[in-house]
């Protein structure tokens, strides 16, 4: 089983050599130009081990970031910022000032009980408002991206004010730069 | 399921408030009788059919008893099937008439029969064999689906696990317009029915959205954000350019191109809440539609010209109504759910489509305006923003 998943990745692994120089984990045993071989054994089973599926830049990184910024909710038929939103707003200014290397996105939303054309449009307020609060506040806007989706893609299904109230938010995509 | 609006009207008025119902527009429909002999297999489900698109026309109306009628024959041939049909009007043969498909396309004949004896009785266009575009939302993404009026159920035109919406029927039947976020933007695309794909037209920051044909098909008046806030703009689909119509720093959207095209009808929060106002095609002249509602959206202008269709606030609700084109005579059509929103009238404004929550999960419903009869349309996901296929164009009798 380690054999032929080796003999799967090698071909792979020479791919990467070429395309990531640099990249630590990837290595050839001889520089002869021969087929090399990589051998694995469960010593090396922690670095230097490379799965099919994540043979993309590893961006689980910007996971951690987007787990760090906390999404802001809005009153219904409002883009005001709350007291409580703007707290959040500025715990996430502050992250992103002290945490640079990446883009974000701020996506608005809104709740199902409006229309769907105005909504598209009061969705957008909201994110240019959390946008412009952390520009004010010192983050580069070249960071900032927004889109509204409206009340297209909810975050909770479900017609009660406890559903309405988690879809009225601006929400933070943390984007590689 | 059919369910009389007026009904509902009456029961409902006393908690409506203001609202008169709609009523009935043009005049009595022409009584007609259906007879449908042949292939036993097929003359049931045939003579169903017929009678649904006859009844549903809001021209013409099954009857055992009536001066005109059309008397059918359902043959099969090995896998195809043959009609043979005489539309007659006081005991005279109007129109004669032969359909041949595959056994598969039973239900596109019996359309396409249903719409040339309205035609060939009327002068006017049927609807049964149009088809409504809608979004479809499930739990794996969004699909932009169409169906016709019979049990063939909907096909899906495009699947995406991104946002898909405001879809757009062109007057010519060739392309829907659509919004789509799988860039994380809302991307202005076209999908061509007869290559079935989408191309992408306008990706310009921020909402390329809620897009409306003009009537000659060379232009489609959208709402966009790229400079700055929602205005409505015209995007030229010959030169791919684009005129802004509106510029002010309020919410300008859903822009509605009435059948001249010499006006546009939107919706404008510039009053502070979001209302329908009507300006020319130049961007010049807008005035408010009316002072009934205290938030409206998603204007739709009959193709008659003479009224426009809305979604408005009413008692908590959101319901579809109807008002003259200078914004009088306002009339609520729906009074169920809760959420009824995106009106679309049907090409010889005789219909209206429109979604609504009436039965928990948003449907397509599409109501029949001379008998306001309502049929839904959609029984599976979660189905709204309906747009129609224009009509099948009349062919000259044999």
């Amino acid at each position: 089983m380690f054999w032929r998943k080796a003999s799967v990745l090698l071909p792979v692994l020479l791919i990467a050599a070429v395309l990531v120089p640099g990249t630590s984990g990837c290595r050839r045993d001889t520089d002869d130009g021969s087929d090399s071989t990589i051998v694995f054994t469960p010593d090396t089973l922690d670095y230097g081990v490379w799965d099919t599926d994540t043979l993309v830049t590893d961006l689980s990184w910007l996971d951690t970031h987007q787990a760090n910024l906390r999404d802001v909710f809005f009153e219904y038929d409002s883009n005001e910022l709350t007291q409580a939103a703007t707290e959040a707003l500025m715990q996430d200014a502050a992250y992103l000032m002290s945490n640079p290397g990446f883009k974000v996105l701020i996506e608005g939303h809104c709740d199902e009980r409006g229309t769907i054309d105005y909504n598209l449009a009061l969705g957008e307020r909201r994110a240019i408002m959390v946008r412009d609060f952390l520009v004010n506040y010192g983050v580069d806007s070249s960071r900032l991206q927004y889109v509204s989706y409206g009340k297209e893609r909810p975050f909770v299904t479900g017609s009660d004010e406890a559903s309405w109230a988690q879809n009225r938010r601006a929400h933070f995509r943390a984007l590689p730069e | 399921m059919v369910r009389p609006a007026a009904l509902l009207a009456l029961s409902a008025a006393a908690f409506a408030g203001d609202f008169l119902p709609m009523t009935p527009i043009g005049s009595d429909c022409l009584p007609v009788s259906v007879t449908m002999e042949g292939d036993r297999d097929y003359t049931r489900p045939a003579l169903e059919q017929l009678e649904a698109d006859i009844d549903f026309s809001g021209l013409l109306i099954t009857s055992r008893d009536a001066d005109a009628g059309i008397s059918a024959r359902i043959e099969e041939n090995g896998s195809r099937l043959r009609i043979t049909a005489d539309v007659t009007a006081g005991g005279e043969v109007i129109l004669t008439r032969e359909y041949t498909a595959s056994s598969n396309d039973l239900y596109t004949m019996i359309h396409a029969l249903a719409d040339d004896a309205v035609f060939a009785l009327t002068g006017e266009d049927g609807i049964a064999s149009c088809r409504i575009a809608f979004v479809l939302r499930t739990s794996d993404g969004y699909a932009l689906a169409c169906r016709g009026f019979d049990p063939r159920g909907y096909s899906a035109l495009l699947r995406d696990t991104s946002v898909i919406t405001t879809p757009a029927w062109s007057p010519d039947g060739s392309t829907i317009a659509f919004t789509s976020f799988r860039s994380d933007n809302g991307d202005l695309y076209a999908y061509d029915v007869a290559e079935a794909r989408a191309r992408r037209l306008l990706s310009r920051q921020g909402l390329n959205t809620t897009p409306c044909w003009t009537p000659d098909g060379a232009s489609i008046a959208i709402s966009a954000s790229a400079e700055g806030n929602a205005e409505i703009f015209l995007y030229s689909t010959g030169s791919g350019s684009v005129s802004r119509l509106t510029a002010r720093s309020s919410i300008e959207t859903s822009p509605a191109v009435s059948p001249t095209g010499q006006q546009v009808a939107f919706t404008s929060d510039r009053a502070g809440s979001p209302q329908i106002y009507v300006m020319d095609i130049t961007g010049s002249g807008a005035a408010r539609l009316n002072y009934a509602h205290g938030y409206c959206d998603s204007p739709a202008w009959s193709p008659r010209g003479d009224q426009i269709a809305y979604a408005a606030r009413a008692g908590g609700a959101i319901h579809i109504f109807v008002c003259r084109a200078d914004g009088s005579e306002v009339r609520q059509v729906t009074f169920e759910g809760s959420l009824n929103e995106d009106p679309a009238w049907g090409p010889t404004g005789r219909h209206l489509a429109f979604s609504s929550n009436m039965d928990g999960r948003r449907a397509v419903y599409v109501v029949e305006l001379n008998s306001l009869a309502v049929k839904r349309l959609t029984d599976s996901g979660e189905c709204y923003c309906p747009t129609w296929s224009p009509a099948r164009a009349s062919q000259a009798a044999d």
